[in-house]
Parts: structure tokens; sequence; C-alpha cells
């Protein structure tokens, strides 16, 4: 052993500069192998430790502060919430400080919120700010990281708590989409009214975004729906007045349609198409001529949104056009579309329906079959 | 030339393969740095995409799922019921029966209730001739369609056919003997529906289900393989998508997104002409044209990979598999860059030309050829005493240990942050391939690619690039294969 030990800086020595940097790198790289391997272990039973820290806080919030709570709710679901206070103070001796604890504890809260929203909801709110847990969250809205932004909105968002004004609209236009996405989401579903919120933004929104404030939105118990004449108009930012025309048909709300058929002269290729597609869905029948007359001057995307609209509406005063797209386009999806739209009506133009499919022959009597095969509507 | 020359030559060459190694591993260093980048970012986004949002929602957009069947009568009803079940609300399966010879076809009318069905079918992009189409009238089955065409020699073939059927503007492009993750749609069409760029294709990383147990088409217990093959690539998979395409991934500069797994924007793929039927490697050609054609429409697009495994694949079990496999790998990247070579250095192309061509001629084309020549100038330097013995070691041990150091690494990170392998013991196993990769699968590896090369040169002919199942290890005894 002490005849290797006393060679080493003998071999060292012998190396020239340059082997003796790879030399060095290669130790490094070993000795990094050699850490990896040993917390292979070491994170597998530090995360075992941190496992069982937070099943054990989890039970306690569970066992002493929760179920207390509940077993002094009576039949009718009234409780005392002077009562109650006593239950969680408990909860102050954790260090709140620490961010882990924190989580846990806010994690159970909006569990057992979630688990009883008719009763806890206030509750829990109340307890959240009793514990001071609001002013950490808010203390996160200002950090630079945005992980931690978001992640105050979040819990803010789940507890219920709306916060000031000053504090949150900034963060609905943050250079962040994430923090942009979050703060937009909070205010729309604590406001007391959401759609009002639309008109603080003023960057685009994502296709997530539209979903989830479409989601939002939808799920509000108050909704000013008049308040959407401000947004379906060609000045608004055109994600919103999209989102605003989604939302139109979603309440099919009718009173917009002037608001809408406005915006057909928009120079937005997607707004344009949302807004053909509410048309449709409206079944505003008093567009119909508008759109048989855009029809010709249009991209293909807005043509087939035109052709399903027309669809849509049912009316059966355009089979006589929608006929002759079918019949004389050279574009299979043109085609496609128009036959769609024909059988779509089918209720008020069943003989229409047979006449044409006894004169079809070739490419269009097989798109035929296929729109008005049963097993095919939706190919 | 003299010996002494020659010595010089071999000697100045070695030094290059080492500088190259160097290179090579100062760009694994940097895309270790992104890929910890990227998987931060998705980690700390999936706190708030929550999965409900897009179960629920009446905006969520339309996907086609597209597997192309040859031959697959083993797994296919299994597989196609898999695939029936995922979590997603809008959806269909379009499975391609692309003229297999076995009873696919017939095991699919059986099990699904299948009538065949008259079908508007247009050739958007080019295919062989489709004969029939078969939907179920059971309510149950009602997501599938199946078409039945000429055999086209070609997944590839086989695809553009479902493209051409499938009504979503969004597509998945995977196999049949694939297992996919339940969730697979709803993570694979997040990048689509968030990033501010358009998003032209998303890809996520697949794993060996070797010895995977798996019931009823869904993964069940995740193993690491045993066999031999397969584990060395389940290290080599986990390094190229947990580094390497998440890495790449930060600074939108995705080579590649999987044959086995992939989403793409339907109209892109159209008007790009659809998968190269007779490419050896369709879904990177794929990736390059509708690269090339963003680029030349002017729009700005993105190419985006997710994190967390979602496909697992069957593996090579046999010399000759893992042979095919390889080869047909190398003739897919020197066909590409025969056929795009203008791009190579290109600054018309950007990120294209200046990146990912660059990367992949450099570090993944010609990594196999000054491999080679490097072990044999490393033996005769050696051989004529021109290069010292204990320096000779020295520079093996440089290269062995940064080999071994970003695949523990890699396997390690995958571990932490998406536990997959729900023992310890499983990723000891991997770690442990890891140490034998560099002596027993990397040479294997270097000369199938330098075949492969040789094939493409002298144009050897293409045929189905199919494996031999052997078919999963099925919880329940009854469809146990092996």
């Amino acid at each position: 052993m002490n005849s290797v030990l006393c060679s080493v800086p003998g071999l060292w020595h012998s190396f020239n500069p340059f082997i003796r940097v790879f030399v060095l790198i290669s130790l490094a790289a070993a000795i990094g192998i050699m850490v990896m391997m040993i917390n292979l272990y070491v994170l597998k039973s530090l995360r075992n430790i941190r496992h069982r820290r937070r099943v054990l806080l989890s039970s306690f919030m569970r066992d002493k502060v929760f179920s207390k709570i509940a077993s002094r709710v009576d039949a009718e679901g009234n409780f005392h919430p002077a009562l109650l206070s006593m239950d969680y103070r408990g909860l102050k001796k954790f260090n709140l400080k620490d961010r882990k604890t924190r989580n846990v504890i806010v994690n159970e809260m909006i569990a057992f919120k979630d688990s009883f929203p008719e009763l806890f909801t206030d509750m829990i709110r109340d307890m959240y700010v009793a514990l001071d847990l609001h002013l950490y969250a808010v203390a996160d809205l200002h950090r630079k990281k945005w992980q931690l932004q978001v992640e105050a909105l979040l819990e803010l968002q789940h507890i219920g708590l709306l916060l000031d004004e000053k504090e949150i609209f900034p963060l609905l236009n943050h250079t962040n989409k994430y923090v942009r996405e979050m703060a937009r989401c909070y205010i729309v579903k604590l406001s007391d009214n959401p759609i009002s919120c639309l008109s603080y933004i003023t960057e685009p929104l994502s296709k997530w975004e539209e979903i989830e404030l479409f989601r939002l939105i939808s799920l509000h118990e108050h909704v000013d729906l008049h308040l959407m004449h401000d947004y379906i108009n060609k000045h608004t930012e055109p994600t919103i007045a999209k989102l605003s025309l989604k939302l139109a048909v979603y309440y099919r709300f009718k009173e917009v349609f002037t608001d809408i058929l406005d915006l057909i002269h928009t120079d937005n290729a997607e707004l344009l198409s949302e807004t053909i597609h509410a048309i449709g869905k409206l079944q505003i029948d008093t567009a119909e001529p508008m759109l048989v007359g855009l029809y010709p001057a249009q991209s293909k995307d807005i043509k087939l949104q035109i052709l399903d609209a027309l669809g849509s509406m049912d009316s059966g005063r355009q089979l006589s056009f929608l006929a002759e797209v079918f019949l004389s386009s050279s574009d299979f999806e043109e085609k496609k579309h128009a036959s769609q739209a024909i059988v779509k009506q089918k209720q008020t133009a069943a003989l229409f329906i047979n006449g044409l499919l006894r004169e079809l022959t070739g490419e269009n009597l097989q798109i035929f079959r296929h729109t008005l095969h049963p097993l095919t509507t939706n190919s | 030339m003299t010996l002494q020359t020659w010595g010089h030559i071999f000697q100045s060459y070695q030094w290059f393969v080492f500088y190259y190694c160097c290179l090579i591993y100062s760009i694994y260093g940097m895309l270790a740095i992104l890929s910890y980048v990227s998987i931060s970012v998705n980690k700390s986004k999936n706190r708030i995409r929550e999965n409900f949002l897009l179960m629920q929602s009446p905006l969520t957009p339309g996907i086609s799922i597209i597997a192309g069947a040859y031959n697959e009568e083993i797994t296919i009803i299994d597989n196609v019921r898999s695939l029936l079940n995922m979590n997603y609300p809008r959806y269909e399966v379009v499975i391609v029966n692309d003229g297999s010879t076995d009873r696919t076809l017939e095991k699919l009318i059986e099990a699904f209730q299948l009538e065949e069905i008259q079908f508007a079918y247009h050739y958007f992009i080019g295919c062989k001739p489709v004969n029939r189409f078969f939907k179920s009238p059971n309510g149950a089955y009602s997501k599938l369609l199946v078409i039945d065409k000429v055999n086209g020699g070609s997944k590839a073939d086989a695809i553009n056919a479902g493209v051409n059927a499938a009504v979503y503007d969004y597509f998945l492009n995977t196999d049949v003997d694939c297992i996919l993750s339940k969730d697979t749609l709803l993570k694979l069409i997040q990048p689509f529906l968030d990033d501010s760029k358009k998003v032209i294709a998303t890809g996520a990383p697949l794993k060996m289900a070797n010895n995977c147990v798996v019931e009823s088409g869904e993964m069940v217990q995740v193993r690491a393989p045993d066999s031999f093959f397969a584990i060395f690539q389940e290290v080599e998979y986990i390094r190229a998508f947990s580094l390497g395409k998440m890495g790449w991934n930060t600074i939108n500069a995705i080579q590649n997104v999987s044959g086995g797994l992939g989403m793409f924007d339907r109209q892109v793929v159209i008007d790009t002409g659809g998968y190269q039927p007779d490419s050896f490697g369709e879904d990177m050609d794929m990736i390059v044209r509708m690269c090339m054609y963003m680029q030349s429409i002017g729009e700005e697009y993105a190419v985006r990979y997710v994190p967390q495994t979602l496909c697992w694949t069957e593996g090579p079990d046999s010399f000759k598999v893992f042979k095919n496999q390889r080869v047909r790998w190398a003739r897919g990247l020197y066909q590409i860059f025969s056929l795009y070579h203008y791009v190579l250095f290109n600054p018309k192309y950007k990120r294209l030309g200046l990146i990912i061509f660059p990367h992949n001629f450099i570090f993944e084309l010609l990594a196999p050829v000054i491999e080679v020549l490097g072990i044999i100038c490393y033996i005769l330097l050696i051989a004529t005493g021109l290069i010292g013995w204990k320096n000779a070691i020295v520079l093996l041990v440089f290269v062995y240990t940064y080999s071994v150091f970003f695949s523990i690494l890699a396997i390690l990170w995958d571990q932490l942050v998406f536990r997959h392998y729900k023992r310890w013991l499983e990723v000891l196993k991997l770690c442990i391939a890891a140490f034998f990769e560099p002596f027993l699968y990397h040479p294997l590896v270097l000369l199938f690619s330098m075949w492969g090369y040789l094939h493409q040169f002298i144009k050897k002919e293409k045929k189905w690039g199919k494996m031999d199942r052997l078919g999963f290890k099925q919880k329940t005894e009854t469809y146990a294969i092996r």
C-alpha cells in the first residue's frame, strides 16, 4: 500500500502538463460519479424523512384540527365560529416561516375546504388570515422568482382571498407569461364581476389562458353578460374579443348580435373565423346574406367556416348556395363542408337532399354518402 | 512517407479526437444545464396546468391518433383498446392496416364489430391506394376508424394514409406496439396551446417496455430491462431524452421527434407533402422539411419536448434486430444529409442551418467515422510506441469517465424528477449498465452505424422496419406471452 502511495507523486511528475489536466478532469468526473451514486441513497433517505414529516403534520391537521371543527357542526350545518378559533391557534406553534411546513398546512386547509365547500369556505379563509399565512403569500408576490409568484397566486386563489387591486393589477400584464396568466385567473375567479376584469388585460391571451378563463367565467355565479358589448368590437384586444364571442355562444347571449355583425369586417383572420362561428352557433340568420356575399373573396379557412355556419343555422334558405358550392368547387374540403352543411338541414330539406342524391355521381356521390352515413357524422 | 511522418499524422489525429471528445462533453455539459432549466420550468408550469381543465372544456382541440399496423396480430387488440381509453375528451383513433399478410385486419373486425363504410377519402398527401374503411356501430368504439390499404413498404406511407383521413387539426403519430401513458394527449397538446410561437410538433421521451408489466395495453409497472441490448438502449434513451432533447428544447433546437411518439400540426404536415416513404429516417426527415417550410413562409415556429415519459416501446432483444435497427437509423441520417446538404451552415435556414444541422453533422453523422479512425490510430500509436502507455491510459480514462458521468447524471436526474422506477434497485441496475456501455455496447453502435453508411452509399434496397415482437409481460396470465 505504502509503495503505491509513494509512487503517486512520481507518476504525477512523469506526465506532461497537458496530460495532467486530463488526469485532473478525469478525477473530477470520477468523484462526480461517486458523489452521484452516494446521493442516490442520501436523497432517497432524505425523501423518506421529508415524507414522514409531511405525513405527521398532515395527520395532525386532520385529527386534531379539522375533525374537531367538523364535529362541532350540527345536523343543520350550523357551527359557532367563536369556538373554532381555539382549534387553530395551536397551529401557530409550528414553524410557519418554514416554507415546507407552511405548504403542508395550506394544502390540508385547501383539501378540507374543497371537501365541504358549502360549509367551510369562509371559515378556512378566516383561519388562513388569522394564522398570518396571507402575509407570506403577499411577500412571495413581490419576489423576483416567478415560480414563487405563481405559487402564491395559486394559493390565494384556492383559499379564496381577494387582495387589494394595487397588489394584483400590475401582475395582469406581467412580463412573465405564467405570472400574467395566474394573476388573470386569480382576479377572474375571485372578482365579483369577472367580465369587467377583462378590460385590464392588454397583452394577448394564449390558447391555454383562453380555455382557463373560459372555464372560470362559465363557473362563476355572477356574470354580467351585458358587459360583453364592451369587448365584442374591433378595438378590443383580438384574443379578448374571441373569448367574449365564445362566452356569448356558451350563454347563448343573442343580445350582442349587432356587435358580432360589426366584427365581420375585421382584418384579423382568427377573429373573423370566430365571429362567423359565433354567427352560426347563435343562429343569427339575418347574417346569412352577408356570409354568402363574403364567401367568394375569403381564404379557404374562412370559406369552410362560412359553410359550417350556414349549416349550423339550419334555416334551409341557403340550400341552393350550398349546393352550388358543393357541385362547382374543385376543392375537396369545400365540397365536404358544403355537403355537411346541406345534410345538417335534413329536417327541413329532406326532399332537396333526396333529389340531390339521385343526381350525384362519382366523387360528389361518395362525399354526400359519407356525410349522410350515421357512423361518419363527425368525419 | 516515412514512419515518423505517419507517426506525426496519427498523433495529430489522436489529439484531434480528444479535442473532439472535449467538445462533445462540453456540449453535454451545456445541455445538462439547459435541460435542468427546461425541466424545472416544466415542473413549475405543471403545478398550474391542471389536466382536468382540458378534460372538461368545450374548447379543447381535437386530436387524431394515427398508428400504422403491419402484421401485428399478436398485440393489435390490446393496443387498440389502450388507445381507445386515453384521458382526453375529443379524439379519434385511426388504425392503418398496411396490407398485413397475417390476421391483423380480421382480428380488428371481430374484436371491435367493425363494418365496412363509404368514406370520402382524398389524397392530400401521396400514399399507396386505400381499399376499404371500417367503423363500428357499437358506441364504445365510435372513436375508431380502420383503414385497409395496399402495402406501401414503409410506416411513412401508412401514416400518410391516416393523415389524409384524420378529422382533427392535430395528430399523434405512434406505433400500435407502443404502450402509451393515459395522459399522453393531455401532455403533448399543452405546448400547442401554451407557446407564444406556432408549435408544429411535440414529442416526449420513450423508454423500453421489455421488462415492464402491462395489463390490457396499459403500463402498470415500469422496470429496467434485463436483456443485453434493451438495457443499454434504455441508458442511451435516458441520456438522449433527459439531457439531449430537453436541453435543446430550451433553445428551440430539437432535431427530431421520435417516430414512436410525436404530435404534429396536421396542416403543416400536409403543406410539407407528408412523410417520405422512401426515407430511412422519416421522422427526422419530416421535422427537417416542416422547419424548412415554416422558414420559407416566414412564420416563427417551435418544436417542443415535454420531459415526462409517455411511451414505452419494445427494444431489440436480439443481435439481428439490434443490427437492423441501427443500420436503418444510420442510413436515415446519411440520407438526410445527402438530401438536404444545402441546409448545412446556411444562414438562410437560421437555427436549422446554423445549430441543428451542424450539430447533427459534426456530432452525429461524423462521430462514428471519427471514433473508429481514432481507435485505429490509438492502437497503431501504442503498437509503434509513439505514445506512452501512461498517457494512453490517461486519455482513455478521461473519455471513459466522462461518458459514464453523463450517463449516470441523466439516469439520476430522470429518476429524481419523475420517479418512473418504483424501486431504486432498477436505477442501480441502469447505473451499472452505464459503466459497461462504453466497452460492450458503444463499439457495436459504431460498427452498425458504419455499416449503415456503407449500405446507404451503395444504395441497398429498403424494407419495412419491422421487428419481431415478443409481446409484453402481462399482469394477468391469460395473455402472457413470455
